[in-house]
């Protein structure tokens, strides 16, 4: 390997541990690192003065954390934390509403996600998963259509008994068995990515603890 | 043996370290690669030459320390850190503060000693 290959290889790894970091933050921070290697690594350095160099400089995890502000919010990512990303996808579905409800109470009490991430795991979409298995249930019933007007999470607990005459009388449209379809596909594949999405935080939180021990 | 360099004892140099890079901002304006080779020299100032970086942009949204490009002989243009009024201030009031601290804890460490 040449020294500029270790240097490239490390950049590497530095940008993709920078990416927790805001975006102008990170593009500076990897700035700096990458002219600091350009200074320490001049042409005609070999690959041991180049790995010496990277020694020097340290892990690409403790300086990024070093550009958290304060002491890191994702301190620590603990077993409630996956726990929450597992609630908020399917408590809907084990308990309706309230399994639900519990893993967004948890995944709000979460030093591990920031606000945006909270966001996205309370409202894409509201209820997770249990949203498709009542659009569902709807669309196996008569109620075709209108239970796309009735997904919030509050009405799951409802669904399951009085769906027959009531959902009907305020049905609308009717033929919708295709809308419906599509619209299950896209609450279902939301619910995942939306788990995805927290999961791979989570990931990169464990491995900067990790890293910083 | 115990462990001085734990927890405490980064903490607390992570904390001094950022008055030493003012200080040597005072002196005259300096890009990143300088200041770690600077206070590299010094025995026991830092550990992990990268984290320097995060620091430095810490103190210039601070408004700390400012910065500017200026060309470079050896190849691309750097960026130059250079003291601001306000950094000039908060290291006089940390220089105050450090000496009364600094001879507080040797006297005890003293005290204790003997």
């Amino acid at each position: 390997m040449s020294a500029q290959q270790v240097v490239e290889e490390y950049l590497g790894r530095f940008e993709r541990a920078a990416a927790v970091l805001p975006r102008g933050r990170r593009g500076e921070l990897v700035d700096e690192i990458r002219a600091h290697l350009a200074e320490a690594v001049p042409p005609g350095a070999t690959e041991s003065d180049a790995r010496n160099a990277i020694e020097r400089l340290g892990s690409p995890e403790a300086i990024v954390v070093a550009g958290l502000d304060g002491p890191a919010p994702h301190d620590t990512v603990r077993t409630r934390d996956w726990v929450a990303v597992l609630l908020v996808l399917l408590g809907g579905v084990v308990i309706p509403v309230i399994g639900w409800i519990v893993g967004v109470v948890l995944l709000w009490s979460s030093r591990a996600f920031e606000v945006r991430h909270k966001l996205v795991g309370t409202l894409v979409p509201p209820g997770g998963l249990s949203a498709a298995a009542f659009l569902a249930f709807g669309v196996s019933g008569s109620a075709t259509g209108c239970v796309t007007t009735s997904t919030g999470p509050a009405d799951v607990v409802g669904a399951p008994a009085p769906a027959g005459p009531e959902a009907v009388t305020t049905c609308t449209g009717g033929g919708s068995g295709l809308a419906g379809s599509i619209l299950l596909a896209v609450i279902v594949i939301a619910s995942v990515a939306t788990a995805a999405y927290l999961g791979v935080r989570l990931q990169r939180a464990q491995r900067l603890t990790a890293a910083v021990g | 043996m115990v462990d001085v360099d734990g927890r405490g004892m980064s903490q607390l140099r992570r904390g001094v370290l950022e008055y030493c890079v003012l200080a040597l901002l005072r002196e005259e304006p300096r890009y990143g690669f300088d200041v770690i080779r600077t206070l590299g020299e010094v025995d026991g100032m830092i550990t992990t030459e990268g984290t320097l970086y995060p620091l430095l942009g810490r103190l210039r949204r601070d408004g700390l320390v400012e910065t500017h490009w200026q060309e470079s002989q050896s190849g691309p243009p750097r960026r130059y850190y250079r003291l601001t009024a306000r950094g000039t201030a908060a290291l006089d009031a940390f220089t105050e503060e450090w000496t009364r601290f600094s001879a507080a804890v040797d006297s005890m460490l003293g005290a204790a000693s003997r």
